[in-house]
């Protein structure tokens, strides 16, 4: 019916820079070109398999161990950021003592190490309950007051925390760094019919023991963890009040008490990780620090609150963070070198812009 | 005289009687109160700074030291290398960050980050800033420039050794400008239409409110107004380096302010920095000399700052609105009476 | 003249077709009513029209001369068609005059016009002596005045009601229909109005547009809406009757 009367002329008015169509065909155009490198790039690929063989023979180690430390790293991401994920998924707060409390938690295994000669894998039975109660305390003190602040007044409030935290901590062991060496890190060790010599070669790469332990009791960590959240009834009523706080009151969830167990649960969980980096890092007063700016980033990297998505985005940190530094060397044209944060912050702003949602996220 | 002051509106009255009190001020003060006086109006500046975005706009900035740091070494690079006044590369260094704040501003907001993913995204930036700069040749990598001293009072190259009053009254003039715009954003188009974005993006928006581009000159009128406070900072401190310029404890310091204060009041910003600066002063010449009873704590590096958590703490749980939200609130009930009489005057009148 | 066409408009959200294929007119000074059962496509047409949504296909042209499909919602505000929110969206924090200002300020730049108009639309719309205070303090019918006066206040030309008497009581809502009417009557504002409450729609109406399943099944006057058979099985029920008025 409106066709019959068309109207002489129509003006389209423009939105933007450009108009609507050129602006289409603009990305057409580009993602025809992003398309046409990629093929240019394979067929140069199996044109030049010679020259990439000789470049792989040449740095395939180096990027092997990249790959290798990555991951025995990233898993240790994981498991931090995955109590602060939980911590988002429940609360809403961005935890910015998360790092702090991580220290909290080296400098436990370190005194309980110097002082009582515990080995930090056994001091976990000594950090994840302190760090347990340590978060439930900090929930009920601080974060519990202010629940119905304005959000920032939570951040803050970490911040806060944080401060006092790291200057605690100061003023009690002062900025020296200290670290504890392992007196078994470099012996055999049998189990059974196959003999682990340490520090284990895999493909010409080295495999510590400190770091495979890591890996492992963090993987193992995540699996108690996440059969925690799935399979206990207090798993499920965290999941419940993560996804609908009201609705989980409704239904006779305590919401109080979960936001306080989920604090503690995620504080626990850099309890365990502390014990576990200590052997290979060194303590001081901030060494929480650059754990807590990688998490924030795993965090939004694996959906904000997605306990699998941290664990995933922990491996891919710590994959970006080590290839990231052996790029300058291994890359046939110059690159400049810089630090591994500098990758942390590169992936968290590429993940902000186009999949905010985190890569498990749906749109 | 008073009839004729009493028709200038309230906020404007004010912003009169503080600069009166800001030019009495170093005239009463010992040398160091006085550094606790311009630490104190300089954080009360870049409090105001971050005021306009993060608290009109209501675009939560966690990550101002990036336009801080960019005007800190703006104007220090032109100086050192090229001989530029810091008066001229200060407003260079505010066009630079202003400019800094149009691509992140136009590349967040086009993607459509808000509240905390804003947050962090600004925090990326300024720690991206941080780690590159640490890397950077021109502005000496990690190892930070110094500025050469001239050794007594310069106007034009902004020192003033033998008489740091001047310091005080370049950075309260700053202030009375950053509170001036401030006051005028506020009365005009341009501020009511910030506070409708942040109350309600989509409904300013069918209200014929550009969201995208008001964001945005939110961003770099904050951005310019930040870079100018960290030009001064440097050439007042003369040294720079990475953290000085692009660290977290700019940002963190920098809302700080306005939110002990009052976040999106035009006065919470001053209010912050009056109670939180001289505390931070106060506590660490505190902790440098104690009492006789506390003496063990004698120069601990660190129970200053705890002691400035744990009071930071405090304030955020007992005055969730900041200070400023207190005494309005008070006043504003006092003045209830006041206003219903001053309102039917006004129709009786018409 | 027609003051809106809506061409063959289709919006999709993954399979669903939300509104297929949909194309009316709208004459200068008229009141159209849009009904239809809940998911029928009601609001999402809304928001093809003020810009919150693409179309797929089709277009909107304003005014005989511009195709303003899929302008952002400030532009469209800006060629004079105003809108409200089903959920009501006050500035909260902002005063009752200062949030129908930022109304008022799309077509001035000067603060004391902007208030004198914005003053004049909440005085309209009856809100008056509440204009000082903040917007978050207002009753639910206040809220909805004052989205009223804010979309008022950016002098539109054409005004889309999303569902203005959901949640009032009806003698809240009959206060609201006569200021609507006062508002095509009075402003020359035309109107196209969702609204569930059905004698409101009825009596406020020149046409009424019946969607379905995101299709428009029927456009025509309130009777011959009300006795349509179609339409009667489809929304309103077979016990409906049209309550005279």
């Amino acid at each position: 019916m409106a066709s019959e009367q068309q109207p002489m002329t129509i003006i389209k008015p423009r939105q933007g820079l450009l108009p609507r169509e050129t602006r289409q065909q603009l990305m057409r155009l580009l993602r025809y070109g992003l398309g046409g490198l990629v093929i240019v790039a394979i067929v140069w690929t199996l044109l030049n398999t010679g020259a990439i063989s000789t470049w792989y023979g040449q740095w395939g180690v180096v990027l092997r161990q990249a790959l290798v430390t990555g991951v025995l790293v990233g898993s240790v991401f994981g498991l931090v950021a995955m109590g602060l994920t939980l911590i988002f998924g429940v609360l809403h707060i961005i935890n910015f003592a998360h790092g702090a409390l991580l220290t909290v938690g080296m400098y436990i295994t370190f005194t309980l190490f110097e002082s009582f000669n515990v080995d930090p894998y056994l001091s976990v039975f000594v950090t994840i309950p302190a760090l347990f109660i340590l978060g439930i305390i900090i929930q009920r003190l601080i974060i519990h007051p202010a629940r119905n602040a304005p959000g920032h007044n939570q951040l803050l409030l970490t911040l806060g925390l944080a401060l006092f935290i790291e200057n605690a901590l100061l003023v009690g062991f002062t900025a020296t760094p200290r670290f504890i060496r392992l007196s078994y890190a470099r012996d055999e060790f049998s189990l059974g019919p196959i003999t682990l010599d340490f520090p284990l070669r895999v493909f010409g790469t080295t495999v510590t023991l400190e770091k495979l332990a890591a890996f492992i009791f963090a993987l193992l960590l995540t699996g108690v963890l996440y059969f925690i959240l799935q399979r206990t009834d207090l798993g499920k009523a965290i999941r419940a009040t993560a996804q609908d706080k009201e609705g989980a009151a409704l239904v006779g969830i305590d919401i109080d008490r979960i936001s306080m167990i989920t604090f503690g649960i995620g504080t626990a969980c850099v309890g365990a990780a502390a014990a576990l980096v200590l052997p290979f890092l060194q303590v001081d007063p901030v060494a929480g620090n650059a754990f807590n700016i990688t998490a924030f980033v795993i965090v939004v990297l694996g959906g904000m609150g997605n306990v699998l998505g941290a664990l995933i985005g922990g491996l891919i940190i710590g994959l970006t963070q080590e290839l990231w530094v052996v790029l300058p060397v291994v890359l046939p044209f110059p690159f400049p070198s810089s630090t591994k944060l500098l990758s942390v912050f590169i992936v968290f702003v590429l993940v902000l812009f186009f999949r905010p949602q985190g890569i498990l996220g749906k749109k | 005289m008073m009839e004729r002051l009493r028709q200038i509106p309230r906020d404007f009255r004010y912003l009169i009687a503080l600069g009166v009190v800001l030019a009495i001020v170093p005239l009463l003060l010992n040398q160091f109160l006085l550094s606790v006086a311009i630490q104190t109006v300089y954080w009360a500046f870049l409090g105001t700074s971050w005021n306009i975005m993060g608290g009109y706009a209501g675009q939560f900035s966690f990550g101002h030291a990036a336009f801080y740091g960019i005007g800190a070494y703006t104007s220090t690079v032109l100086l050192v290398d090229y001989g530029i006044s810091p008066w001229l590369g200060m407003l260079v260094g505010a066009a630079f960050a202003a400019l800094f704040g149009l691509i992140i501003g136009y590349l967040s907001f086009q993607f459509g980050l808000k509240g905390h993913f804003f947050a962090l995204a600004t925090f990326a930036f300024a720690e991206m800033l941080r780690l590159v700069s640490t890397e950077l040749e021109i502005v000496n990598t990690s190892v930070g420039i110094h500025i050469p001293p001239v050794g007594g009072d310069s106007w034009s190259k902004m020192q003033f050794e033998n008489t740091p009053e001047y310091y005080f009254y370049v950075i309260a003039l700053f202030l009375i400008v950053g509170l001036f715009i401030t006051i005028i954003i506020t009365r005009s188009k341009i501020g009511y239409y910030f506070q409708a974005i942040r109350e309600d993006e989509e409904a300013a928006a069918a209200l014929g409110v550009d969201t995208l581009r008001y964001k945005i000159y939110a961003v770099m009128i904050s951005a310019a107004m930040a870079a100018i406070g960290g030009s001064f900072f440097i050439q007042f401190f003369l040294f720079v380096d990475p953290s000085l310029a692009f660290g977290v404890a700019i940002s963190i310091g920098v809302l700080l302010r306005p939110i002990v204060g009052g976040v999106g009041t035009i006065w919470g910003p001053l209010v912050g920095a009056l109670l939180l600066s001289p505390l931070a002063e106060f506590t660490r010449s505190f902790v440098r000399t104690p009492p006789s009873f506390l003496s063990f704590i004698e120069g601990r590096a660190g129970v200053d700052v705890m002691i400035f958590g744990v009071i930071l703490i405090v304030i955020i749980i007992f005055a969730p609105e900041g200070v400023a939200g207190i005494a309005p609130r008070l006043w504003r009930r006092y003045q209830t009476g006041r206003d219903v009489d001053e309102k039917s005057k006004e129709t009786v009148a018409a | 003249m027609s003051l809106l066409i809506v061409e063959n408009v289709t919006k999709r959200f993954g399979g669903l077709v939300a509104v297929n294929d949909v194309s009316f007119e709208l004459q200068e000074g008229e009141a159209l009513g849009l009904i239809g059962p809940n998911g029928a496509g009601k609001t999402t047409l809304f928001n093809v029209i003020s810009g919150n949504y693409l179309p797929d296909e089709g277009r909107i042209i304003y005014d005989e001369r511009y195709d303003i499909t899929g302008l952002k919602p400030h532009r469209i505000c800006k060629f004079g068609i105003a809108r409200t929110f089903q959920i009501v969206k006050p500035f909260a924090s902002l005063s009752v005059v200062d949030n129908v200002m930022v109304g008022a300020f799309l077509r001035t730049s000067d603060t004391r016009e902007a208030e004198r108009q914005a003053r004049d639309a909440v005085e309209f719309v009856g809100l008056g002596t509440q204009a000082d205070i903040p917007a978050s303090s207002l009753t639910t019918a206040g809220r909805k005045r004052l989205e009223l006066a804010r979309a008022l206040a950016t002098a539109p030309r054409l005004l889309l009601l999303d569902e203005v008497m959901a949640g009032l009581t009806p003698t809240e809502s009959v206060k609201i229909v006569e200021l609507i009417r006062q508002i095509r009557d009075e402003r020359g504002v035309t109107l196209l109005v969702i609204e569930h409450v059905m004698k409101a729609i009825m009596s406020l109406s020149d046409r009424i547009a019946v969607l379905h399943h995101g299709e428009l099944i029927a456009i025509d006057e309130p009777s011959v809406i009300a006795r349509d058979e179609g339409v009667v099985e489809a929304y309103l029920g077979k016990e409906f009757e049209l309550a005279d008025d």
